[in-house]
C-alpha cells in the first residue's frame, strides 16, 4: 500500500512511536493519581512530554502545554471560551469544520463570524481581507495556518500582528502544520491548537493546546485531576485546569518519541523532502490533460506539502476507488472543510487530496502518476 | 505562600498543587544544586485534598522557598513531618 493519507493521520509511525505506546500500555499506570512506583513514572513520561513539547514551539513555561484528546478538543475549548459572551469572529474562507462547526453551534448565543478571503501568494491582499472583516464586536481572529485541501499556507504571524494591534486574542489552528511548518509561541500567538497524530507522528487520540502566558480559557470540561480533590471547583492552574480525567498516557508516550523523531530529522528536511515530491506529482499531473488541478505549482512560501486535484467527468470518490483498487490510499471528498471548497468550485465533486509524509518515496510518487495517467 | 516545616531527621516538606508542578519544580530546584524527591502527600484531612509535596533538606528550606516562588510555582496548605498536613 502507497499512503498518501497523510493529512488525516501519519502512516507508518515511526517505531520508536510504537515501541513507546506498547511500553506505555505494558505500565498501564495512571498518571498523576498514585504514589507508587508505576504511576510516579507514568507522571515523569507526561511531564517529559509537556517539557518536549514546550521547547519544540517555544512555550515558555511548560504547564501552558495542555493535552487534549484531539485538535478539535483544543478548538472548541479556545472559541467556546472566548466567544461565549457572543460577539464576532474572523475566520478565513479556508477554515475546518473544527472551527466552523463550534462558531455556528455559538449563534444562539448571538455569536457572529466573517469568512476573510485568502489570495494565493499576495499575504498583502490576504492581511487586507482579515482587516477589512474586523468590526467593533470582534472578539477573536481564529486561523488555520495551512488548508488541510489544498495546502495553501496562511500568513499567519502578520495576521496574529494584526489583532494584536486591535486588542483581539488570535488561535492559531495548527492541525496540517505543526512538524512541518515552524510555529513559535514567542511570535505572539495566543492559543495553538495542534493534532499530533499527522506532523508529530503521534498516535491518534492526542491533540494539543499550547497557550500563552496572557490567557487562560474557561474549561470545556470539569471533573478529577489528581490534585486539590477536597475542592468542588475546578483547580485553575495548569495544565490542571484542562485536564480532566484521565490523560491518553500510551497516545502521550508515543507523542514525546514523535516529537523526537521530528527533530531529529528536522522540520525543513521534512518539509523540503515531501514538498519536492509534491512538485513532481504536480509536474506529472500538470502534464494530463485528464487531470483538474485548482492551485499554482506550490512554491515553499505560499504552500505546506498538502494537494487538491480531480479527474475531468469522475467525482472524487471515484477516483479515490480506483487508486484504493491500484493499492494507493488518498482521501476524497470535502474533507471536513466545506467552507474552503465552497471558495474553489468543488463543493459537488469534492476533490482528491494528496499528502506525503516523511516516509513518502519518490518512487511512491512516481507510481502515483502512472497509475493516473491510466485512469 | 510557602510554609516550611521540618523533621527530626532534618527533612522538610514543600506542599504543590500538582504533579506537574511537583516536576518542574524538582527541575527548577535541582538547576540550582537542591536535591528534591516528588512524594504523595499522606494525611487523609488536609485541607486541599489528593497532592503531592517536594521533601527538601531542611537547611535548603529557605532557598528552595524563594526560588520556587521566583519561578512562579504555586503552593498549596503547608506541609509537615512526613508530608502531613497541619
Amino acid at each position: 500500500m502507497i499512503y498518501l493519507d497523510n493529512s488525516a493521520t501519519t502512516n507508518p509511525k515511526p517505531q520508536s512511536v510504537i515501541n513507546a505506546s506498547d511500553n506505555a500500555l505494558r505500565m498501564s499506570a495512571n498518571p498523576g493519581r498514585s504514589g507508587h512506583s508505576l504511576s510516579s513514572a507514568a507522571a515523569k513520561k507526561v511531564y517529559d512530554t509537556r517539557c518536549e513539547a514546550a521547547e519544540f514551539f517555544g512555550v515558555e513555561n511548560e504547564e501552558n502545554v495542555i493535552f487534549t484528546p484531539s485538535c478539535t478538543f483544543s478548538l472548541n475549548t479556545a472559541i467556546k471560551s472566548l466567544m461565549k459572551n457572543g460577539g464576532h469572529a474572523v475566520v478565513s474562507e479556508l477554515e475546518h469544520n473544527a472551527v466552523i462547526r463550534p462558531l455556528e453551534h455559538l449563534k444562539d448565543r448571538g455569536v457572529t463570524y466573517t469568512k476573510a478571503k485568502v489570495y494565493i501568494g499576495d499575504d498583502d491582499k490576504t492581511i487586507d481581507s482579515f482587516r477589512s472583516s474586523i468590526n467593533k464586536d470582534t472578539r477573536a481572529i481564529i486561523c488555520t495556518h495551512a488548508s488541510n485541501v489544498f495546502g495553501i499556507r496562511l500568513p499567519v504571524e502578520r495576521i496574529c500582528a494584526l489583532a494584536h494591534i486591535y486588542g483581539i486574542p488570535f488561535v492559531l489552528d495548527a492541525a496540517q502544520s505543526a512538524g512541518i511548518a515552524g510555529i513559535n509561541m514567542a511570535d505572539g500567538y495566543d492559543i495553538v491548537c495542534i493534532a499530533p497524530h499527522k506532523g508529530l507522528y503521534a498516535p491518534m487520540g492526542t491533540g494539543l493546546m499550547l497557550l500563552s502566558g496572557d490567557i487562560s480559557p474557561d474549561t470545556l470540561v470539569e471533573g478529577g485531576t489528581g490534585s486539590n480533590s477536597l475542592s468542588p471547583t475546578q483547580p485553575q492552574e495548569h495544565p490542571d485546569k484542562f485536564e480532566s480525567g484521565t490523560l491518553n498516557f500510551p497516545g502521550i508516550a508515543g507523542m514525546y518519541e514523535g516529537l523526537r523523531f521530528v527533530k531529529s530529522k528536522g522540520i525543513s528536511r521534512i518539509f523540503e523532502h515531501e514538498l519536492r515530491l509534491l512538485s513532481i506529482l504536480y509536474q506529472r499531473l500538470s502534464k494530463n490533460p485528464k487531470i483538474v488541478l485548482y492551485t499554482p505549482f506550490p512554491k515553499p512560501e505560499s504552500f505546506v506539502p498538502v494537494f487538491s486535484f480531480n479527474v475531468k467527468d469522475k467525482h472524487s470518490e471515484q477516483v479515490s476507488e480506483y487508486l484504493q483498487k491500484n493499492g494507493i490510499a488518498v482521501r476524497a471528498g470535502l474533507h471536513c472543510a466545506p467552507s474552503a471548497h465552497e471558495a474553489f468550485g468543488t463543493i459537488d465533486s469534492g476533490t482528491v487530496r494528496i499528502s506525503p509524509s516523511a516516509f513518502t518515496r519518490e518512487r511512491d510518487i512516481e507510481r502515483t502518476a502512472y497509475v493516473l495517467s491510466k485512469i | 505562600m510557602i510554609e516550611k516545616r521540618g523533621d527530626s531527621c532534618g527533612i522538610a516538606y514543600i506542599n504543590v498543587s500538582s504533579v506537574t508542578h511537583a516536576m518542574r519544580g524538582q527541575k527548577v530546584l535541582s538547576a540550582n544544586g537542591i536535591k528534591s524527591r516528588i512524594k504523595r502527600n499522606t494525611k487523609k484531612d488536609h485541607s486541599v485534598g489528593c497532592g503531592y509535596v517536594l521533601s527538601v533538606s531542611s537547611k535548603d528550606i529557605v532557598r528552595a522557598e524563594q526560588i520556587l516562588m521566583e519561578n512562579g510555582i504555586k503552593v498549596a496548605a503547608p506541609a509537615k513531618k512526613g508530608g502531613e498536613f497541619i
